[in-house]
């Protein structure tokens, strides 16, 4: 116990002393482990937060009936969907299509749940307004639209090719999505259903699924139903890709500071070093063995590394905050995992940085030193 | 008395410079020699090998019954930690550490630091009231004295002083050259190197080097 009393005494004196050396490393450390502290902290939120947001890009999972069936059921739908946790589903719009006319002009109709294709498909852009639900309401795509010389507040005659039943609707907003509903005549769903004569039927369901591909996969996989579920491979795997690529510059950034951080303390305790040879050379003559020489070193480094570290992650905690909001306009969560991880990332810097220091003070001759050559 | 200290055809050899040449020499326990010569006649080298920071190139050192040219590095540390007490011209205090820090700093490394050990031997030297007092805050008699408690803080067979009143004035070199008679007379082996003939007709026996080589060996 006196013997650590005095070993931390000692401590304090060799980190107190040198104030404008241990300020310099100290620094380093901080901004370091602030830089560190930071990425790590947008790095665990990032795959949440990128996934939200490129789920505003569409589906990400595609539902369609079994290979001997033409159509799915509400019911069969519903029972897929409950198999995910609430969290991950962002939401899924059914959809039924049928070839219908008005006037001379031959279109495809899709029926689908407009409060759904909003969540779903965020990225349709409407000129006038979404249609409410259950309603003879329609949107038209803004080709089917020029097509057919109609805006926002006209009515028009839909005719059901198949079955020759007719409404009448009214067009309140004109779409754009750059897809193939451009061209279509979109309608809620019940309404589609009853035209088409398709009562209850869906053909197709896109989903938009939080997770990266392969928790969507492992997802589909284990599905016990008839139904098709797979995962639009082209917008997971893009998913994937920018992560991984945003993962790689994370890495990149972190081994760039890590070097150098550790180049800039070492240069310091190199100096310090030189600083101390005396002090060294008196320890070593008093009888200061590697070891001793060795533990006080360390010691130096890691409640460097500690306090360098301590402030590092309070820095980087707000530097997230700021990368949080600037790019993904919400704030970081906090996670406890970050100090630790921060901490003996900042520890493990600081020693490594000594160890050539403490090389050159092991290698400190006392009977040369004490003699002032 | 027995020999505690013993250098038999000791040479010290650099490049083409010999440090020491063929250096026999016995020291009894108990005794006070005083190590004297001009510069560069390898008293510090003598007293280098003798305190365990160096080691001869050829011929037989004998530490206390133990023969250091066998010894490695760590080994040496052991020995000078056990057996040898350093006190230097230039004091070498720790700055940041008081008084008393810096005698058990002596402890730290030995065994286990005793503030109380540590404030009896400023004691004895006259300055436990400066216990508390930074290096920076005593004067050159009084890190002189702290230097003295440190080396004596463990109890060791000789004690090595290097010039220890070159930076002194007259009136701490009195001071300091009391507290070496005082160690005498309690039967401490002192070997001191110094300039100053005065002081080193104080000693029992002084030995003279010149250019490496013993030129006599004899009584004060």
């Amino acid at each position: 116990m006196l013997k650590f009393r005095m070993y931390l005494r000692l401590l304090k004196g060799a980190v107190t002393k040198r104030k404008s050396r241990m300020i310099i490393s100290l620094l380093a450390i901080a901004l370091g482990s602030a830089v560190i502290s930071a990425l790590v902290s947008v790095y665990f939120d990032m795959g949440v937060k990128m996934r939200k947001e490129l789920r505003t890009y569409g589906a990400n999972v595609v539902v369609a009936p079994s290979p001997k069936k033409d159509f799915i059921s509400a019911k069969e739908l519903e029972s897929v969907m409950d198999t995910l946790p609430k969290d991950n589903l962002i939401g899924y719009a059914p959809y039924i299509y049928g070839v219908v006319r008005t006037g001379d002009s031959r279109l495809v109709a899709a029926g689908t749940d407009f409060t759904q294709v909003k969540k779903v498909s965020p990225y349709w852009h409407v000129e006038g307004q979404w249609p409410d639900s259950d309603t003879k309401s329609i949107l038209v795509g803004i080709a089917a639209a020029r097509q057919l010389g109609v805006g926002p507040g006209d009515s028009i005659i839909i005719m059901s090719e198949e079955n020759k039943q007719w409404l009448k609707a009214e067009v309140t907003g004109v779409v754009e999505t750059g897809g193939t509903e451009d061209n279509q005549i979109i309608m809620s769903l019940n309404i589609a259903q009853q035209l088409l004569d398709k009562k209850g039927k869906i053909n197709i369901a896109y989903a938009s699924v939080l997770g990266d591909i392969g928790t969507v996969e492992r997802w589909t996989t284990n599905l016990d139903s008839d139904l098709r579920v797979e995962p639009v491979k082209k917008i997971s795997q893009a998913e994937g890709k920018i992560l991984e690529r945003i993962r790689s510059l994370v890495y990149l950034v972190v081994i760039i500071i890590l070097g150098s951080t550790l180049l800039c303390v070492t240069t310091t305790a190199m100096a310090m070093i030189m600083e101390r040879r005396q002090e060294i050379a008196l320890k070593k003559a008093l009888g200061a063995d590697n070891k001793s020489v060795i533990y006080e070193f360390l010691g130096e480094s890691t409640v460097l590394g500690l306090l360098g570290g301590a402030a590092g992650w309070i820095i980087g905690y707000g530097l997230a905050q700021g990368i949080g909001l600037s790019v993904f306009n919400s704030l970081v969560s906090f996670r406890w995992q970050v100090i630790p991880a921060v901490l003996a990332t900042a520890v493990l810097l600081s020693c490594i940085a000594c160890l050539i220091p403490i090389n050159k003070a092991l290698a400190v001759d006392p009977a040369v030193t004490l003699k002032g050559e | 008395m027995s020999d505690i200290v013993t250098l038999q055809d000791v040479y010290k050899i650099y490049g083409k410079v010999h440090a020491l040449h063929n250096i026999n020499i016995s020291i009894a326990s108990g005794e006070w020699v005083a190590v004297m010569g001009p510069s560069g006649s390898g008293k510090t080298t003598m007293m280098n090998i003798i305190g365990c920071m160096d080691t001869p190139t050829k011929g037989s050192v004998q530490i206390g019954g133990i023969e250091t040219q066998k010894l490695n590095g760590a080994a040496l540390t052991k020995l000078r930690r056990e057996k040898i007490g350093l006190v230097f011209q230039q004091f070498h205090l720790v700055p940041h550490l008081t008084a008393v820090e810096n005698v058990m700093l002596a402890q730290y490394y030995h065994s286990m630091p005793d503030e109380q050990e540590a404030l009896q031997a400023l004691e004895r030297v006259g300055l436990a009231q400066r216990a508390e007092h930074l290096p920076k805050q005593l004067s050159g008699g009084e890190q002189q004295r702290v230097c003295i408690a440190r080396a004596l803080i463990n109890y060791p067979s000789i004690i090595l002083a290097d010039e220890p009143t070159g930076n002194l004035d007259k009136a701490n070199e009195r001071i300091v050259i009391d507290i070496f008679n005082q160690l005498h007379n309690e039967g401490h082996t002192i070997i001191m190197v110094t300039h100053d003939p005065k002081v080193g007709q104080l000693a029992q026996r002084q030995i003279e080097l010149d250019h490496g080589q013993l030129v006599c060996s004899g009584a004060a």
